[in-house]
């Protein structure tokens, strides 16, 4: 009995040991981030501060920094509004077959590489080929998407909607389902429109799946590297943060890499902690 | 009274043309995002088997005569880096699922404080943005000497989706009655056994959605086989895709068909599984288990 005590114990230790290593690489990009390593320094050394003065005089990363942060925000705020729309849509659905083809429809592209999308994005994209020839046939302007400084990263920000808006909907569709059928019934009867039922009735009741795909599309839209990087390779005008200190790593410019590693983690934990112990109690709820 | 009654019959044919209406538009709406939805698919399809001189006479959204050479092509140039993605997520996703599954029974055993805190590190570490590692990960790897192989790209792998494999398998444990692990150890099974037995054949749902969710975020990293490896052979499917990503000059029938072939598996997988993965995605978020 008491042996059978030390054996569970065995099984934490391969997870435990990869994750302490996860966690030792974090706190190694800190230590690195406070010396000068880089390709003009023959011996690194402690430097302090000064390397996140450099990189913060470092134009690039500064908008690379903001540019992924409003790429979060933007696209929480598309996918969370294509997310309600498609839930309700599915939701007010009476064959669950149906309802199953739909959503399935709109989660597809999560199963695609954003590496793939990027190559498909790219060509609709094009200016000549793509979807603006309809647009030139049925006499709109020409839309410059990927070509021109002020509309690449918009049209990215669509592609990024196209993946996640499905994930939203999952989330939203599940806080419906929730909701007791009798009440949406009572209110049918008393002859209250879709449209009521959602503003009135199942809305309200979706706080959790705002909380959860907004946390979750935020930490995944830190992770943007593939599309930009494919559709419009190391483009300054789409530059993601995690690109960019991959750039400044290719670049020689250790610690500045490191340092801006240190940035986005300490940007991804103010979501990524909230969140894992708001979860913990869901997860592990035994119902 | 007739004309009362009569009344009421136009009033409920009204009400039931108002709901035909309603549903039309209903099914209209979900119809067009649809189509909306599935124009990358189609437009793979249509071009990746698109013939070169329909490339040069139509635009990406127009069908033209199909030709089965550019998917050849793509597909023998292509053949090895899907070779190396199977071979890189495979057991990535086996490895992160059954140890995954093993740390999710330790921490259904014993549910103290201290797991807790220890449980909150693999969350932690299931949602850092796996970017940030890039100067320590390539330390590390080329420091133990697997710089450009696959034991070294499965091995930063497993640093990410370990976690993730540990987290899931916890959501889907949880639902398990405490009872059914009593009765196992009264008939005095070790833990050992009660995992292999027990544990993993219960959760075995749980264990697919987390096995093809791992596997389809792996086949799909771009990130660790781009700084991993150097070797051309060494190219995951997804990262052979950068010779195909065009601009001017360049035929788009091989970029679709190459997006079409490094695609195929996990869309393969989504069709009949995908259910599973969705679940995936639902644990993380709504702890939904079943």
């Amino acid at each position: 009995m008491s042996k059978n005590k030390y054996t569970i114990f065995l099984f934490l230790i391969p997870t435990l040991v990869f994750g302490i290593l996860l966690l030792y690489f974090v706190v190694y990009n800190v230590y690195y981030s406070f010396l000068n390593s880089s390709a003009t320094v023959l011996q690194a050394k402690f430097v302090g501060l000064s390397t996140y003065k450099e990189l913060f005089s470092n134009s690039l990363a500064v908008a690379s920094l903001k540019r992924s942060i409003i790429w979060a925000f933007v696209l929480i705020a598309g996918a969370n509004i294509m997310g309600i729309l498609f839930a309700s849509l599915i939701y007010f659905l009476r064959n669950q077959r149906t309802r199953t083809v739909y959503t399935s429809i709109f989660v597809y592209p999560l199963a695609v590489s954003m590496a793939a999308s990027g190559v498909i994005w790219t060509w609709l994209f094009n200016i000549h080929d793509g979807v603006d020839y309809i647009f030139v046939r049925i006499g709109l302007p020409r839309f410059p998407w990927l070509d021109s400084p002020a509309t690449a990263f918009p049209s990215l920000i669509l592609v990024s909607i196209w993946v996640f808006s499905g994930l939203a909907s999952l989330f939203y569709l599940a806080s419906f389902q929730n909701v007791s059928k009798d009440v949406v019934e009572s209110a049918k009867i008393d002859s209250a429109s879709s449209f009521r039922i959602l503003k009135k009735v199942l809305l309200p009741e979706s706080k959790n799946a705002f909380i959860v795909s907004t946390a979750i599309i935020f930490i995944f839209a830190l992770r943007f590297f593939s599309l930009p990087y494919v559709s419009s390779l190391l483009n300054p005008y789409t530059e993601t943060s995690v690109e960019n200190l991959y750039t400044l790593y290719t670049s020689l410019s250790f610690s500045e890499s490191s340092a801006e590693s240190v940035i986005v983690i300490l940007i991804a934990l103010v979501v990524v902690i909230p969140f894992a112990l708001y979860g913990i109690k869901r997860w592990l709820a035994n119902d | 009274m007739i004309k009362n009654r009569n009344k009421n019959i136009n009033s409920i044919k009204s009400t039931k043309s108002i709901k035909n209406i309603k549903r039309v538009i209903h099914n209209l709406i979900l119809v067009i995002f649809s189509i909306l939805w599935l124009f990358p698919i189609y437009v793979m399809l249509v071009d990746g088997l698109k013939s070169v001189s329909g490339v040069l006479t139509t635009p990406i959204l127009f069908p033209a005569k199909s030709s089965l050479g550019p998917l050849i092509t793509v597909s023998v140039a292509l053949a090895r880096p899907i070779f190396n993605s199977i071979v890189y997520t495979v057991p990535t996703a086996i490895i992160s699922t059954y140890v995954g599954a093993m740390a999710a029974y330790y921490f259904y055993k014993k549910s103290r404080m201290i797991n807790t805190l220890l449980f909150t590190i693999i969350a932690i570490a299931t949602f850092v943005p796996y970017e940030i590692t890039l100067l320590p990960l390539t330390g590390f790897i080329s420091s133990i000497g697997l710089f450009n192989s696959y034991l070294g790209i499965i091995i930063a792998m497993l640093i990410f989706y370990l976690p993730t494999g540990a987290l899931l398998m916890s959501i889907f444990l949880a639902v398990m009655p405490k009872a059914t692990l009593e009765s196992a150890r009264i008939d005095g099974a070790n833990d050992w056994t009660i995992f292999n037995k027990i544990i993993i054949p219960l959760t075995m749902p749980g264990f697919i959605s987390t096995f093809v969710f791992i596997l389809i975020e792996s086949w799909n990293n771009f990130f660790i086989p781009l700084v991993l490896v150097t070797t051309p052979g060494m190219n995951s499917a997804s990262l052979a895709l950068m010779s195909y990503t065009g601009g001017y000059g360049t035929l788009y029938n091989e970029s679709f068909a190459s997006a079409l072939v490094a695609s195929l598996i996990p869309l393969i997988i989504f069709v009949f599984l995908g259910r599973y993965f969705i679940k995936g995605f639902q644990a993380f978020g709504t702890g939904k288990k079943g």
